[in-house]
């Protein structure tokens, strides 16, 4: 039997016919196996979190979907226009700043469902020419550009804007991009103007990342109690216990909740199972919900919508434009019967997906743990207001711990009020705080 | 009580508690003239049913039915209405366009995911086709609808309201009864209507401060306070407009929904005979039917197995469940006991109640969705008031004229966010295999056409609980069609008022 390797998102292969192929596809595997190694050693003894390069998945690739739009969005602004707007405002961080070094500042999008778009405008108008949505983890391009910055460089010409340069694509300074990697001046800059305020090849912003997705997953595994001793698995309060991704998303909860309930399922009665990530690693876009996109005659315009990279099922990046001789635009394009003006209408109907497997837990019973985080407030929130309120996890920025609510915020779950030790990830975690991914060396 | 206070005298009564009398009829009338609509608003002002009257009539049944009061009050005809778009354009509620894209776009197919191709592949007439609608769509534009409620002769008692209402300068464009059917059953012979939310709130009732979603006692879970088990009590803005003009009105989604009970049988026979030749077990046409639909016909769930589905537990059991978690024993206020509820230990797969039943479809409730949680998945949902129309299948002989006439349900959902509520639970969940959890369509309400916007085979995944096989099966007919509909808007009686003001007189010039 073939040895077990993690292949590139999507099974792309950026490099084909190059010579610097070959070892980019051991690097990607090396680097895969390295973030699940890692997370999985950090789960501490019967995890129930594994990778098939150790042993095979013996259920097939499980689906787990979820919408492309922003859920704390919808929930700060309120859903429909202001949602749109407000997702497609650059924001800004310094929390990429080495230790010690003059602050540098990054943009990234708030798009944080592990689905980016951009919308182009046709030069001297104010149509919208396409909309390119992508959904491909930052680490297969700083991973890329190591190898071969040439292709890169080719690739952006080619999705992107064929003025790119391969200046344009270059830090300018140090990056601290998370605990162990540093970034350094004149390599690849994931937060580049064509990937930010001109245009979208890879995601930006500090939650999504493929590290991320592993990380969740694996700490997801563990089964929590509250301070009762029962187990939590009310899909938010479990995150905010558990300490893993974002409550205030609809990816995180749902994708830790799957993986919680498939390893011990909340029912007496079911088998305990180990869960993993199935091969090729990546968030994807499932496509497009069909029936919604429409001409100005009613007609259907779903095969506007095409994947560039990757396929339906597994899409990596994705344009909305008007095929040749459509003979109207994108701006009579009606979403739902209302004009397309913003790439957000798009996302509201987007599918994304990522796959998990199984096998049978061989190791001891699972016991759970008492929670490591919790999530925090405003002070007098009704109960009732909970579910349309964002929510904050603070960590100590140093030692990534659950800190204490600020700004005079509650606790929004008391009864599930962090009680144990945190996960060691969340010291990592905590350093921008945001989620974030390791990004081991080789 | 810390809780909301609602206007008892200023929300129309369908909204809460709801209507729930023997017979609805609805009228339909276009027009967008505001003369004519303030004449109109004049003439049906004065006779607006108000949630404290329905509540106060809802108890004094309730008090009848369990020995306490010696007669079901007799009661007049009431009456409550909604407007469309072009209505409250014409009486200025400019500020509905901003509350929801939905309302604005209205109940067109690409927001709902209907046909829009108007023939047939024969060439025949499409009904699900908007513009062969009955009711509603780009030819028969609803501006107006009444909705009248009565114990009987509903027909007779609407008539000099509608008449005046015509004579105000609107077109009558429809007209329709509804009728409860025996244990409040619909035509595909479910019972219907048993997990509607409840609201949390109190009223001022004829001078006494009362909850306007009845308690019984069950304990808070996760936050969420419930009226009977089951029911969550979710915040009247989920259903109320809170601020302005609009405060005290609700958005009603209207559906006339043609039911084609022969088909669902046949063709549920037809899937019996397929499953139980897949898996070499019998499965019986009343055990798929009970899938399609996550409960018995008695209206005991899937969740809560029991010996004998036809002998149903206790209203207050039927909706204590979830799909994944265990609910514990209770002790109601009234002393009376509901068993515990059991999880699903192949929720993923649908074990006990599959992932595409309707019932899991529309409220999934305890299990994470492609939108988020246990959370957003109550704030999806909807105070629906529906009632049959047309009348009762005859399964003792299947050549009855009566078999041959239309039937199905006049639905009606009151929410404050249409393409949240409605939309979501309609396109985003019941039209796809995908969403909220992925193994099928909803096969009983769910469409799912194809590029000619026809409405085509429909798949979801058996799954065989003892051999742990999942059959794929299809539901090759369109057993439930739209044929009828608008996105409308019911306002406050205050509001009403205002608008009709000065208009009485002419209303009836």
């Amino acid at each position: 039997m073939a040895k077990f390797t993690y292949t590139p998102p999507g099974n792309l292969d950026d490099l084909a016919g190059r010579a610097s192929r070959e070892q980019f596809l051991v690097n990607w595997d090396q680097y895969i196996l390295k973030a699940f190694r890692d997370n999985i050693g950090d789960l501490g003894d019967d995890p129930l979190f594994f990778t098939e390069a150790d042993t095979p998945a013996t259920t097939p690739a499980v689906r787990i979907p979820w919408n492309a739009f922003p859920l704390s969005l919808t929930r700060k602004v309120g859903a429909g226009v202001a949602a749109w707007k407000a997702a497609d405002i650059l924001q800004s961080t310094t929390g990429y700043t080495p230790p010690g070094a003059p602050k540098v500042t990054t943009q990234y999008r708030p798009q944080d469902e592990y689905c980016e778009w951009f919308a182009y405008i046709t030069p001297g108008t104010t149509k919208i020419s396409r909309i390119v949505f992508t959904a491909e983890g930052p680490e297969y391009w700083i991973k890329l550009a190591e190898a071969d910055l040439d292709q890169v460089v080719a690739l952006y010409q080619a999705y992107v804007d064929p003025q790119v340069k391969q200046s344009d694509l270059l830090l300018t300074a140090d990056l601290q991009y998370d605990r162990d990697t540093v970034l350094a001046a004149g390599t690849y800059n994931p937060f580049n103007i064509w990937n930010t305020k001109k245009g979208v090849m890879h995601l930006t912003h500090p939650a999504n990342t493929l590290g991320a997705e592993i990380n969740l997953a694996a700490v997801a595994s563990q089964t929590v109690k509250d301070n009762t001793g029962a187990r939590v698995t009310d899909v938010r309060r479990l995150v905010c216990c558990a300490g893993y991704g974002d409550a205030n998303r609809s990816s995180d909860p749902l994708i830790g909740w799957n993986v919680n309930t498939t390893c011990v399922p909340i029912a007496a009665g079911g088998a305990v199972l180990d869960a993993t990530l199935a091969d090729p690693v990546a968030l994807y876009m499932d496509g497009l919900q069909p029936g919604f996109l429409t001409g100005p005659s009613g007609e259907s315009l779903d095969g506007w919508f095409q994947f560039r990279r990757g396929a339906p099922g597994k899409g990596l990046l994705a344009v909305l434009e008007a095929p040749a001789g459509a003979g109207f635009g994108l701006d009579q394009v009606l979403v739902k019967g209302v004009p397309l003006t913003r790439g957000g209408q798009i996302a509201e109907i987007i599918n994304m997906v990522l796959y998990a497997k199984a096998k049978p837990h061989t190791g001891n019973a699972p016991s759970l743990v008492g929670c490591t985080s919790h999530c925090c407030m405003p002070a007098g929130t009704a109960p009732a207001k909970i579910p349309s309120t964002n929510l904050n996890q603070p960590r100590d920025r140093n030692t990534g711990l659950a800190a204490p609510c600020r700004n005079g915020d509650v606790n929004a779950y008391p009864e599930i009020t962090a009680t144990g030790a945190p996960q060691k990830k969340a010291a990592e975690e905590a350093s921008h705080g945001v989620r974030k991914t390791r990004l081991g060396g080789q | 009580m810390s809780e909301p206070v609602l206007d008892g005298v200023d929300i129309q009564g369908n909204i809460l508690p709801g209507f729930r009398r023997a017979e609805e009829m609805l009228v339909g009338f276009s027009g967008t003239d505001p003369i004519a609509l303030r004449r109109a608003l004049a003439i049906i002002a004065p006779h607006l049913t108000c949630l404290a009257t329905a509540i106060d009539h809802r108890d004094a049944r309730k008090a009848f039915f369990l020995g306490n009061a010696p007669d079901v009050p007799s009661t007049s005809l009431w009456l409550n209405y909604a407007l469309g778009k072009g209505a409250t354009d014409a009486l200025g509620l400019s500020s509905l366009g901003d509350k929801d894209a939905a309302f604005v776009a209205g109940m067109v197919p690409s927001r709902t995911g209907d046909s829009s191709n108007a023939s047939l592949p024969d060439g025949s007439r499409n009904p699900a086709a908007p513009p062969n609608w009955v009711v509603g769509g780009p030819v028969r534009k609803l501006d107006l609808l009444l909705i009248f409620a009565a114990d009987e002769n509903i027909e007779n008692a609407v008539r000099p309201i509608v008449d005046a209402v015509r004579d105000c300068g609107l077109i009558q464009i429809y007209s329709e009864v509804g009728r409860l059917l025996p244990e409040d059953k619909e035509h595909f012979g479910f019972q219907d209507g048993i997990s509607n939310p409840g609201v949390l709130g109190v009223v001022d009732v004829g001078g006494v401060r009362r909850f306007v979603t009845t308690r019984y006692g069950v304990p808070d879970r996760n936050g969420v306070s419930f009226g009977k088990p089951g029911q969550p009590l979710l915040d009247p803005e989920q259903f109320l407009f809170d601020a302005d003009e609009l405060r005290n009105g609700s958005f009603l989604v209207f559906r006339r929904l043609q039911q084609d009970v022969a088909k669902f049988y046949l063709d549920t026979s037809e899937l019996a005979k397929s499953i139980s030749t897949e898996t070499g077990e019998f499965v019986s046409p009343e055990a798929v039917r009970a899938r399609i639909v996550g409960r018995w016909p008695s209206g005991q769930p899937l969740m809560r197995p029991v010996a004998d589905p036809n002998r149903p537990e206790s209203q207050f059991a039927i909706n204590h469940f979830e799909f994944a978690s265990a609910l514990p024993e209770l002790v109601l206020s009234s002393g009376d006991k509901v068993a515990a509820a059991t999880g699903d230990p192949q929720v993923a797969n649908g074990g006990r109640c599959p992932i595409w039943a309707h019932i899991r479809k529309v409220n999934p409730r305890d299990l994470p969705t492609d939108k988020g949680g246990a959370d957003e998945t109550r704030g999806f949902q909807m105070l629906r008031r529906g009632i049959p129309f047309g009348p009762q299948f005859d399964h003792g002989n299947l050549a009855s004229p009566t078999n041959t006439a239309e039937r199905g349900l006049l639905f009606l959902a009151y929410q404050t966010s249409i393409s949240q509520q409605f939309e979501t639970l309609n396109g985003d969940w019941m039209n796809t295999e995908l969403n909220p959890s992925p193994g099928g369509f909803d096969l009983l309400v769910g469409q799912r056409l194809t590029l000619t916007r026809l409405n085509d085979a429909k798949p979801a995944m058996w799954f065989d609980q003892p051999t742990g096989k999942t059959i794929p099966i299809v539901a090759s007919s369109q057993w439930v069609l739209p044929t009828g509909g608008a996105y409308l808007f019911a306002p406050s009686i205050g509001w009403t008022r205002k608008q009709s003001a000065g208009n009485s007189r002419a209303g009836h010039s």
